[in-house]
């Protein structure tokens, strides 16, 4: 069975809502040994924006979309309870939406894959107000700070959250993740250390961050 | 495709007036739909109780998404919005005519509400996008 096969069977159910379908279908994979990057990469994401098409096209109403999308970080959750992470690499890393930013199924991935790699995470998901990261953000001293982002209407508040952080944790890395317009990317290029143009890119940063000793000791808790 | 790709110019539109227009931002939307409403083109549409919710929620996005733009000379993100807003009405039975319709009331309301500032920039950048809409249209109909 192909890869395109599994993401037919799996977007099938998807559509209808039948989230038991779904989970069979995870479970069974998953005793296949399917690895978890293949089955986010090259299932559940272009299962979603299969839906995300649909809705886009009227063919979907938003509530089947909701559905999808809560079918899928239930699949997320099982995996994340299911993995078994790596020995602890001593780093930490606060892992969320910008704000304004509702879509944290990426920011979920991200989660299971570095807390699989050895990370101490902290995924906030969305809807948390630039106050509230930045004290947070405090708080933890994280190695890695990573956000999800997708529109140019985010800009200003995620530019100033930038600002704010760099300024708050200086030695503390930001990764963001969903941004690929480079005009975009220029306005923020200055408090961002890398920009993720997929998991396995996000990962391989995270890991060369895993591999230096930690800059992160005590900022921001002055 | 030629009038599709010429850029469109947001570099002549100055750091204070950006700072009028989102000052006044939420009059300018106010403005923009009770535009869109009273427009005899869309009479249909605006007794769609689900229409006229998505349209005056495109009007808002547009007009945030607008401020955005000029803000950081981002026009693709602009373009690429519009390209995405047109296949998403276009599902859901909206005129040809809405967005550029919506682009002409933005103008207007932006003339209206920035009267102590130079809004003739941002009312060249908002024909500019408009002459696109009329140009994809002809192609589309071509």
């Amino acid at each position: 069975m192909t890869r395109n096969d599994q993401l037919s069977m799996f977007t099938e159910p998807l559509l209808a809502g039948d989230r038991r379908r779904c989970f069979a279908l995870v479970e069974e994979w998953e005793q296949q040994q399917l690895p978890d990057e293949l089955l986010y990469n090259d299932i559940l994401i272009p299962a979603l924006a299969q839906v995300g098409t649909g809705w886009e096209e009227n063919s979907q109403s938003i509530v089947s979309e909701h559905i999808a999308t809560q079918i899928v970080k239930q699949v997320l959750a099982y995996k994340a309870f299911r993995g078994k992470p790596a020995a602890r690499n001593g780093k930490k890393a606060l892992i969320g939406c910008v704000p304004n930013e509702y879509h944290d199924v990426a920011s979920t991935i991200l989660a299971n894959i570095l807390e699989r790699e050895g990370w101490e995470v902290y995924h906030y998901g969305n809807s948390v107000p630039t106050h509230d990261i930045l004290q947070s953000a405090s708080a933890l001293q994280p190695d890695l700070v990573c956000f999800t982002m997708k529109s140019v209407g985010s800009m200003e508040v995620t530019e100033q959250l930038l600002r704010d952080l760099r300024a708050l944790l200086p030695s503390t890395r930001v990764m963001i993740g969903g941004l690929h317009m480079p005009g975009l990317r220029a306005v923020l290029a200055p408090f961002v250390d890398k920009f993720a143009d997929s998991f396995g890119d996000g990962t391989d940063y995270a890991r060369s961050i895993a591999a230096q000793p930690s800059r992160v000791a005590s900022e921001g808790s002055r | 495709m030629e009038a599709v790709a010429e850029p469109i110019s947001f570099g002549a539109i100055a750091a204070p007036d950006v700072e009028e227009f989102q000052k006044q931002k939420e009059k300018i939307l106010s403005a923009v739909i009770d535009r869109l409403e009273c427009n005899e083109a869309f009479r249909d549409l605006i007794a769609d109780p689900e229409r006229a919710r998505l349209a005056r929620e495109c009007a808002k996005i547009f007009v945030e998404n607008l401020q955005a733009t000029m803000k950081y000379q981002l026009p693709a993100a602009l373009i690429e919005y519009l390209d995405w807003l047109r296949n998403f009405l276009t599902h859901r039975h909206f005129p040809t005519s809405f967005i550029p319709n919506l682009l002409a009331a933005t103008r207007t309301a932006t003339h209206a509400f920035m009267e102590q500032y130079n809004s003739d920039a941002i009312a060249e950048a908002l024909r500019q996008l408009q002459q696109r809409e009329h140009s994809l249209s002809m192609e589309a109909e071509a």
